[in-house]
C-alpha cells in the first residue's frame, strides 16, 4: 500500500496557487508546499493557505535556489514524514490534476517506478518550444541508449521517495530548468523503471515562465554534455540492461532488427532534414565514440588494416583508428545527404563523366566493380544527373528495407538495389537484358559472401594474402561487356568519382579459369591498395579482411579442392 | 517432348561442368538450387545466361515470380515450351 503526498514547488505564483489548490483539494492528499524564496506577496498567500488548509504543510527556503533544490527539499521532508511517493505538480495550473489517480494507480502496481505525465499539447504551444522539446528527446534517447523515455521535461510526475532521496544524497542534480530531465535520466540509469501517463498540458494565459533564455540554455547544454559523458561511463550497465530481453521479445529479435534498421534510416534521414549537416556532425562524434568504445573487433580490424598500410617502422596508434572510425561516421552523414537528395554538383568531381556517357551511348552498358573504399553511394548523384540507370548488387539482407527507405526519400530514383542472396538464373537473364539496353550493373568485389565461401581467390592485398570473391569477375565475364573500376573518394570536402577501364571484355575460358580469376582479383586488389594508400581512412571494411585466423592454404588447393569447375 | 527434358539435363551438366553426374542422376521434379542438385548463385548466373543464349528466352522484368521458371527441370521445360 503506497502512501502518497503532493509536492508543489512555488516561486512567485502567488495569484495562481489558490486556483491550483482548488483542483487538488478533492484528492484529499497531504500536500507539501515548498516556497522557493518567493516575494513577499506570494509568501503572504502561501502563509494564509497553509493556515487555512489542514492538509497543507508549508516549507520555506530562505532564498531562491531553483526548482530542483525545492523539489529535493520536499522529497527529503516526504521521506522523513514516511511518505512513499511524492506527486510533483506545477503551481501555475498547467497540469491536469484529474490525471493524478491514474498515475497513482501505476505507482501502486509498480512502487519502485517513476510515473511521469506524457504531455499531449494543445495548439497553444509556441512552436519554438515544440522544436526545443524534440532536440531534448533526441539527446535523452542517446543518453539512455533507448527510447524508453518518451518525455523528460514534464514537471508532473510521481516520484518513488526512497529511490529519489537516495539518488539526491549521492549525486548533484541540476537545480534549475535542467532539473526535470537530469533527475529522470539519472533515475533511469539507477535502474528505476519510467512509466508514462498521457496528460494534457496547457499554457495558461497568466502562466509565469521562469525560463531564462540565455542562462537556462547554457545550463541545459552543460547538463546534456554531462549526461552524455555519464552515458559513456555507464555503457556496460546500459547495454547489459538492453540485452535482458524477455523471451517473447527475444524470439522476434531478427524481425525487430530489420524493422529497426528501416525505422532507424527513416529517422536519420528525418533528423538530417530537420537539423541539418552541422548538428548531425556534432551527434556523429558522440555516436562514433560510442561504437569505438564498444566495438572491439572493429577496433582491432582497423588497427590491423592501418598497420599493414603503414610504412615500415611507423606504428599506428589508437588515435589513428579513431580517425578511421570518424571518417566512416562522416561517410554515413554524406550518404544521408545523398539519400535526402541534398548533394550539390559542386560536392562531387566526376572526372570520368565522358567515359561513362560514351559507354552508355554505345548502346551497351557495363559492369562497375566497386569496393568499400570510399562512399560509392555518392554515385547515386551521377545516376540521377546523367539519367543513367544503375543496378547495384548488394549483400545486404536488408536491401528491401533500404529500397523502401530510398523510395520514400526520393521517389524518382533511377537506382535499383538487387539483393545478392536472392540471385537466380532469372537475375542473370534480367541483368544481361539491362546491359543490352545500356544500363550499368555495379557490384562490390572486396567482400566474400558467406554463402559461397569456397568461391574465392587468395591474392596479395597490402602485402598479405586475402580472400577476394570470384563472383563479380565471373559475372563480368558472363555478361560479356566492358568492365570498369569505380571509386568515389573524398578529397578534402569533395568527392572525386573516377572510372578506371579494367577490361573491354573479361575472357574466361574454362581451361584457364582458376588462373585467370586469380589474375583478375590480383589486379583489382592492387588498384584497391593503391587507392587505400592515398585515402587510408576511407577503408570501410571493419572486419578482418585477411582472415588470418583461417589457416592460409595456398591458392591452388583452396580453389581447386572445392571448385569443381576448375578441373577440366 | 522427353527430348527437351534430356537436352536440358545435359545442358546443365555441360554448362556447369558437373563431372560425376549423368542425366539419369537429375530428378526432373527436384529443386535445382540449394537443395536437390545443390547449385549456388554463381551456377545460377551461368545457367541463366546459357539458357538465354541457347533458347532465346525472354523474361517479364516486372514479374515478381521469374524465379519459379528455374526451380526444376520440369519448370524450366514448361517455361521454354511456353516461349516458342
Amino acid at each position: 500500500m503506497i502512501k502518497p503526498c503532493l509536492l508543489i514547488p512555488v516561486y512567485n505564483h502567488g495569484s495562481l496557487i489558490e486556483a491550483t489548490w482548488e483542483t487538488l483539494r478533492p484528492l484529499n492528499l497531504p500536500c507539501l508546499l515548498v516556497d522557493d524564496g518567493s516575494d513577499a506577496a506570494t509568501a503572504h498567500v502561501l502563509d494564509a493557505l497553509a493556515a487555512r488548509e489542514p492538509l497543507v504543510t508549508l516549507l520555506r527556503l530562505p532564498q531562491n535556489a531553483g526548482k530542483g533544490v525545492a523539489v529535493l527539499h520536499g522529497i527529503a521532508q516526504a521521506a522523513q514524514s514516511g511518505f512513499t511517493h511524492a506527486v510533483q505538480i506545477d503551481a501555475d495550473g498547467q497540469h491536469d490534476a484529474r490525471d493524478i489517480p491514474a498515475m497513482l494507480a501505476i505507482a501502486e502496481r509498480e512502487p519502485q517506478a517513476l510515473v511521469s505525465g506524457w504531455p499531449q499539447y494543445g495548439d497553444d504551444m509556441p512552436s519554438a518550444r515544440r522544436y526545443g522539446r524534440w532536440v531534448t528527446h533526441v539527446w535523452v534517447w542517446i543518453e539512455t541508449l533507448s527510447t524508453d523515455i518518451k518525455d523528460s521535461m514534464c514537471g508532473f510526475r510521481v516520484y518513488p521517495v526512497r529511490e529519489t532521496h537516495a539518488l539526491a544524497q549521492r549525486t548533484r542534480i541540476g537545480s534549475r530548468m535542467n532539473f526535470d530531465t537530469d533527475i529522470m535520466v539519472r533515475l533511469y540509469w539507477a535502474g528505476t523503471p519510467v512509466r508514462f501517463v498521457k496528460t494534457r498540458v496547457r499554457y495558461p494565459e497568466n502562466g509565469i515562465s521562469h525560463f531564462d533564455v540565455w542562462r537556462d540554455n547554457v545550463r541545459i547544454s552543460w547538463m546534456h554534455t554531462k549526461l552524455c559523458l555519464g552515458m559513456l561511463l555507464r555503457l556496460p550497465v546500459l547495454l547489459a540492461r538492453k540485452c535482458r530481453k524477455t523471451p517473447a521479445q527475444a524470439h522476434h529479435w531478427s524481425e525487430q532488427e530489420e524493422r529497426g534498421s528501416y525505422l532507424g534510416m527513416r529517422f536519420s534521414i528525418a533528423c538530417y532534414r530537420l537539423f541539418g549537416r552541422r548538428a548531425m556532425n556534432a551527434l556523429l562524434v558522440l555516436i562514433v565514440s560510442y561504437f569505438f568504445l564498444t566495438n572491439r573487433p572493429a577496433r582491432q580490424a582497423s588497427r590491423q588494416y592501418l598497420q599493414r598500410l603503414a610504412e615500415p617502422g611507423y606504428e599506428p596508434t589508437l588515435w589513428h583508428s579513431f580517425r578511421h572510425f570518424l571518417a566512416f561516421g562522416e561517410s554515413i552523414v554524406d550518404r544521408l545527404a545523398v539519400w535526402s537528395g541534398d548533394i550539390q554538383r559542386s560536392d562531387t568531381d566526376f572526372r570520368s563523366r565522358e567515359t561513362l556517357l560514351a559507354q552508355a551511348r554505345s548502346g551497351r552498358g557495363g559492369i562497375l566493380l566497386t569496393s568499400h573504399l570510399g562512399a560509392v553511394d555518392i554515385c547515386r548523384g551521377i545516376a540521377d544527373e546523367t539519367s543513367i540507370k544503375l543496378n547495384v548488387l548488394v549483400f545486404d539482407r536488408n536491401a528491401r528495407q533500404i529500397n523502401r527507405a530510398l523510395q520514400h526519400a526520393n521517389p524518382r530514383s533511377t537506382l535499383e538495389l538487387i539483393p545478392i542472396d536472392r540471385i537466380g538464373p532469372d537475375t542473370a537473364i534480367l541483368l544481361s537484358e539491362k546491359i543490352a539496353r545500356g544500363e550499368f550493373v555495379a557490384i562490390a568485389a572486396d567482400r566474400t559472401s558467406p554463402a559461397s565461401a569456397h568461391r574465392v581467390s587468395q591474392v596479395p592485398f597490402l602485402g598479405f594474402p586475402a580472400p577476394f570473391p570470384q563472383g563479380p569477375f565471373i559475372l563480368a565475364a558472363l555478361l560479356e561487356c566492358p568492365v570498369y573500376l569505380l571509386f568515389a573518394l573524398k578529397h578534402g570536402k569533395q568527392y572525386r568519382i573516377s572510372l578506371e577501364p579494367f577490361a573491354d571484355i573479361l575472357p574466361l575460358p574454362r581451361r584457364e579459369r582458376a588462373v585467370l580469376l586469380e589474375r583478375y582479383a590480383a589486379r583489382y586488389a592492387e588498384r584497391l591498395a593503391a587507392h587505400c594508400r592515398r585515402t587510408p581512412y576511407q577503408w570501410f571494411n571493419f572486419h578482418d579482411v585477411w582472415q588470418d585466423s583461417v589457416p592460409d592454404t595456398t591458392t591452388g588447393s583452396r580453389t581447386g579442392a572445392t571448385n569443381n569447375q576448375t578441373g577440366s | 517432348m522427353a527430348d527437351l527434358e534430356l537436352e536440358l539435363k545435359q545442358l546443365i551438366i555441360d554448362c556447369l561442368d558437373l563431372e560425376d553426374i549423368t542425366p539419369d542422376d537429375i530428378d526432373s521434379s527436384e529443386p535445382l538450387f540449394v537443395e536437390g542438385l545443390g547449385l549456388d548463385s554463381i551456377d545460377a548466373l551461368e545457367l541463366g545466361l546459357h539458357i538465354q543464349k541457347q533458347y532465346k528466352v525472354k523474361l517479364d522484368a516486372n514479374s515478381e515470380d521469374t524465379k519459379k521458371h528455374f526451380a526444376s527441370v520440369n519448370a524450366l521445360k514448361a517455361f521454354i515450351e511456353s516461349q516458342s
